[in-house]
């Protein structure tokens, strides 16, 4: 009985919810059906968007170096007729008599960059998102990073568009607004860079006279990168706005590839900056008595070979700190053969320095360093041998490096062993970047690079600046397509260092003659601005 | 014999039809979100038939053993989505062949639920206690997902399986009371006249020993005096307003009230004839957000009107009506079985549509054989395909 009463329940709910379904459509369809077929028709829905405003960029001295300015976008009949205008403009459309076009203005926020070329490929710029962005999710119309820190910091910087959702009736009006709540849109988050701005336009001032170019400042206690800059570079703001896909077309048809990141992306043969390898190598491996003399005559015989040093009428008696301060080869070659190519080639897999400094960027290169199997490729099983040793000794051998990891490798050894590996953002924590060398073998290259700026015959001593002691190295790129690339790299003050410069200018000449005395002009600036002022 | 042999074909044409009208919906929403959901549907439509077809032309075999076998795979299922460490916890990619879990495991676990109401014989609050324990731990596994409305289900199958029992009344009635208390709660006059009600009829039943009327009369105060003193004075605000919009996303001012009203407008502007075929407009102008799933009654009542979307609700009584008839005519472990599909089309059946029409919150529960989706549809095609097959 119980049983058959439980059944008629669960049939009866079935009856139910279909009858109450049934009464619940009549209501809905008939006798309310004409109001809401009318609201049906004569309402549509449109979603406004709400633009976010993309984070702001600062630099170490809290200079505002990227905000959003606002810019005009103008409508003609609902469709984009004019991008980023000025309201001058947008005026003198409005004011045409002989339109009978519907215009609709909205103002929008736009990437505006104040220091405009200055650093420009380590800023980066923005864009439209790529299709692989639009199916993650994001906005067809919210910009996104498309290199530089703009890219790498993206995520933190991109902010989140919203939306209004309007009823508009059958003739275009606005018939109410708050329908459905709006969604509010979420401003993406400022950040701080290490970089500092004065400094990069300081830099472009030094470097008018070039053409092609590289630098890079940095403090190898804390990693933090003052400058990071590249010549030739472009205006950002030209990137952002109405011209931009234009714009950026000719940037990447431009032969001297102004979006290259040399500070990061360049490889250059370090030329003579590479004999500190070279010494820590013979130090630690002890094929050299620092005190033991050679003398130089401008050649080296070699077997059957001769190889030239760079000064043809030689250096004369030359021990290590003399070979290092005037940057002898011949002192180099001696050392170099006796380092053995062997040997060289197993340090070169053990050293980090041809890693990335894993900077907080987007494309940075490593560096190359030849093996055996690269010689053998090259030059055939039997076409390579201990005079590849000689040139790698110098510089000059198949070993290419960025500018960053230069000033890194200086970094470490400006602090004896170890010092952090660089990064753009400010407050970042970063690894150690360390050397396999002894510090005592350090300590005596230093000692040696103190001579070539503080030194009279030093190759660097046109980097001296007054009441400041400075070590560093010149470098002389040899170039197979044109003049050599003069390169100088630094640390300073030498008791205690807190900066490395290096400075690159391409197909410009000597390291010493050219390089030295630009680095030289920025050591004196940040003398004068960091370290006096502290 | 031949009754019977009307009825498998009656099912298995309601089934056919309601399909054909889904895939008509599908097609006209499909023009303005992509062809591809249509081509995709047309699939999994021929891939149920063909499921339909196979199952019921098997022969299940009824082992205990077996059963336990399936409920320790679905809880394994279950379990597993929940590990996922990304993205929505509710489907699972095996082989290539994406499905959700929920639905997916529903014939395994009515097919061991079934086989545990049947062998049980005893029929003491003891037994109650673990049957609706064991209806609980699928519960609780999809509500983790989170999935609240797919999780109903299991509880809605514990009241239909209790009713159709033959548990006392007594026992019945702690969980209707239970229930009632539970949801009366909210709404403080409604509570009173009930609590006044059911205390009387329990404390002046003759029928009921002193125990009973202890047991029911905790059932009918305990959870509603409990669970307003947790939610008001132990919860925080937050999470006061979290559940409410978890209950009830309708409330929730960031959308879900905008989509009833759009529906109720589709609904609406149907009329007593609709808009004709291909010719809605709420869909198109993308006022109806999941034209496809959720709201796929709003766009055929808008364009087949009042006397489409009642034919639609009619063939659902038929399916509902002839499955329930089923589970009655069979005996034993199939009148289970069967009664647990019921449950499943009926549970969707009455979360969707008053979901739609505005008479329950918003579960997020697809219209099976109508709605978009492919493991609803392939599973439940499978489900009365094995319903046709226990009558033969």
């Amino acid at each position: 009985m119980e049983k058959i009463f439980s059944n008629k329940i669960l049939k009866f709910s079935v009856y139910f919810v279909t009858v109450l379904f049934l009464f619940k459509i009549f209501e809905i369809q008939i006798l309310k059906g004409e109001f809401y077929e009318e609201k049906a028709i004569t309402i549509k829905s449109k979603k406004i968007r709400l633009p976010s405003k993309r984070g702001r960029i600062f630099d170490r001295k809290g200079r505002n170096v990227a905000y959003w300015r606002t810019g005009f976008r103008l409508l003609r009949n609902g469709e984009v007729f004019l991008e980023d205008v000025s309201f001058e403009e947008i005026v003198n459309y409005l004011e045409d008599p002989d339109s009978s076009k519907i215009f609709s203005v909205y103002a929008l926020p736009y990437r505006f960059y104040p220091y405009k070329n200055i650093y420009a490929q380590t800023i980066g710029f923005t864009g439209l998102p790529s299709e692989k962005e639009i199916e993650e999710g994001i906005d067809p119309l919210l910009r996104t990073g498309k290199s530089g820190i703009e890219k790498f910091y993206d995520e933190i910087l991109r902010g989140k568009d919203g939306y209004k959702f309007l009823l508009i009736d059958a003739k275009g009006r606005v018939y109410s607004e708050e329908t459905r709540p709006p969604i509010e849109p979420v401003d993406g988050k400022d950040i701080t860079l290490t970089l500092d701005f004065e400094l990069g336009r300081y830099i472009d001032s030094l470097f008018k006279p070039y053409e092609k170019g590289a630098c890079v400042v940095l403090k190898p206690k804390t990693g933090e990168v003052l400058a990071l800059y590249s010549k030739p570079s472009f205006d950002l703001n030209l990137l952002t706005g109405k011209r931009e896909k234009e714009e950026l077309l000719k940037i990447l048809n431009d032969t001297l590839k102004p979006l290259l990141n040399r500070a990061i992306q360049g490889l250059y043969p370090p030329g003579s900056i590479f004999k500190v390898i070279t010494s820590l190598i013979a130090l630690e491996e002890g094929v050299i008595d620092t005190n033991e003399f050679l003398y130089c005559q401008g050649k080296y015989r070699f077997g059957n070979r001769v190889f030239k040093d760079w000064k043809e009428e030689g250096h004369g008696r030359v021990n290590f700190f003399r070979g290092i301060e005037v940057s002898c080869d011949v002192y180099f070659y001696e050392v170099s053969k006796r380092i053995g190519l062997k040997r060289f080639l197993e340090y070169f897999e053990k050293l980090k320095i041809f890693d990335k400094t894993d900077i907080d960027l987007p494309g940075e290169k490593k560096g190359f360093y030849p093996t055996i199997e690269f010689y053998k490729k090259r030059y055939g099983k039997y076409g390579y041998g201990e005079g590849n040793a000689l040139n790698l000794g110098i510089g000059q051998g198949e070993v290419l490096m960025t500018p960053i990891e230069i000033a890194l490798l200086f970094g470490a050894i400006a602090l004896e062993g170890k010092c952090k590996k660089p990064h753009l953002l400010k407050n970042k924590e970063t690894d150690y970047f360390e050397l396999p060398f002894k510090s005592e073998n350090i300590r005596i290259l230093k000692k040696a690079l103190f001579r070539v700026v503080q030194g009279d015959k030093g190759t660097g001593r046109l980097a001296g600046v007054k009441g400041l002691n400075i070590g560093g190295k010149t470098g002389t790129a040899q170039n197979p397509k044109g003049e050599d690339h003069a390169q100088f790299v630094a640390f300073f003050p030498f008791e205690n260092p807190e900066y490395v410069v290096y400075v690159i200018v391409e197909n410009s000449g000597m390291g010493g003659e050219i390089a030295a005395p630009l680095a030289g002009k920025i050591i004196k600036w940040i003398y004068e601005k960091y370290i006096k002022a502290s | 014999m031949r009754n019977i042999l009307k009825l498998h074909n009656r099912l298995f044409f309601v089934f056919i039809l309601i399909s054909i009208l889904g895939l008509l919906n599908i097609f006209s929403v499909s023009r303005s979100f992509g062809e591809v959901l249509f081509i995709r549907h047309v699939s999994y439509v021929l891939i149920g038939i063909l499921f339909y077809f196979i199952f019921s032309r098997v022969k299940i075999p009824e082992w205990k053993e077996l059963s336990y076998v399936f409920f320790a795979l679905a809880i394994f299922l279950l379990i597993f989505v929940l590990l996922k460490e990304k993205g929505v916890k509710r489907w699972l990619h095996i082989a290539g062949v994406s499905f959700q879990v929920s639905d997916a495991v529903k014939p395994l676990i009515i097919y061991f639920l079934s086989m545990m109401w049947f062998k049980n014989k005893k029929a003491g609050y003891r037994d109650s206690f673990y049957l609706f324990f064991l209806h609980s731990i699928p519960f609780i596994l999809v509500l983790l997902e989170p999935d609240l409305g797919s999780a109903g289900y299991f509880i809605f199958l514990f009241g239909v399986y209790l009713l159709f029992s033959r548990f006392e009344l007594k026992i019945k009635l702690l969980y209707v009371f239970c229930f009632l208390s539970l949801i009366l709660s909210f709404n403080f006059i409604l509570f009173l006249i009930f609590s006044a009600v059911s205390l009387l009829y329990v404390i002046f039943n003759a029928r009921f020993v002193t125990g009973d009327k202890l047991f029911l009369t905790l059932a009918i105060l305990m959870p509603g005096l409990t669970v307003p003193f947790v939610f008001n004075n132990v919860l925080k605000e937050y999470q006061r307003k979290r559940i409410i919009y978890f209950l009830n996303p309708s409330k929730d001012p960031r959308g879900a009230g905008w989509q009833i009203l759009q529906g109720k407008l589709a609904i609406g502007s149907g009329g007593i004839f609709g808009k004709g075929f291909l010719k809605g407009t709420h869909k198109s102008l993308a006022f109806l957000p999941q034209a496809h799933s959720d709201f796929a009654f709003s766009s055929f009542a808008e364009e087949f009107g009042f006397i489409g979307s009642s034919f639609l609700i009619l063939l659902y009584f038929l399916l509902l009506r002839d499955l329930f008839n089923l589970s009655l005519n069979l005996g034993g472990f199939s009148s289970y079985f069967v009664l647990g599909v019921f449950a499943s089309i009926f549970y969707s059946f009455f979360t969707n549509l008053g979901g739609v029409l505005g008479l329950l919150p918003l579960t997020g529960i697809p219209l099976t054989f109508f709605s978009y989706g492919g493991t609803n549809f392939v599973i439940h095609s499978m489900l009365i395909g094995l319903s046709v097959s226990f009558m033969k």
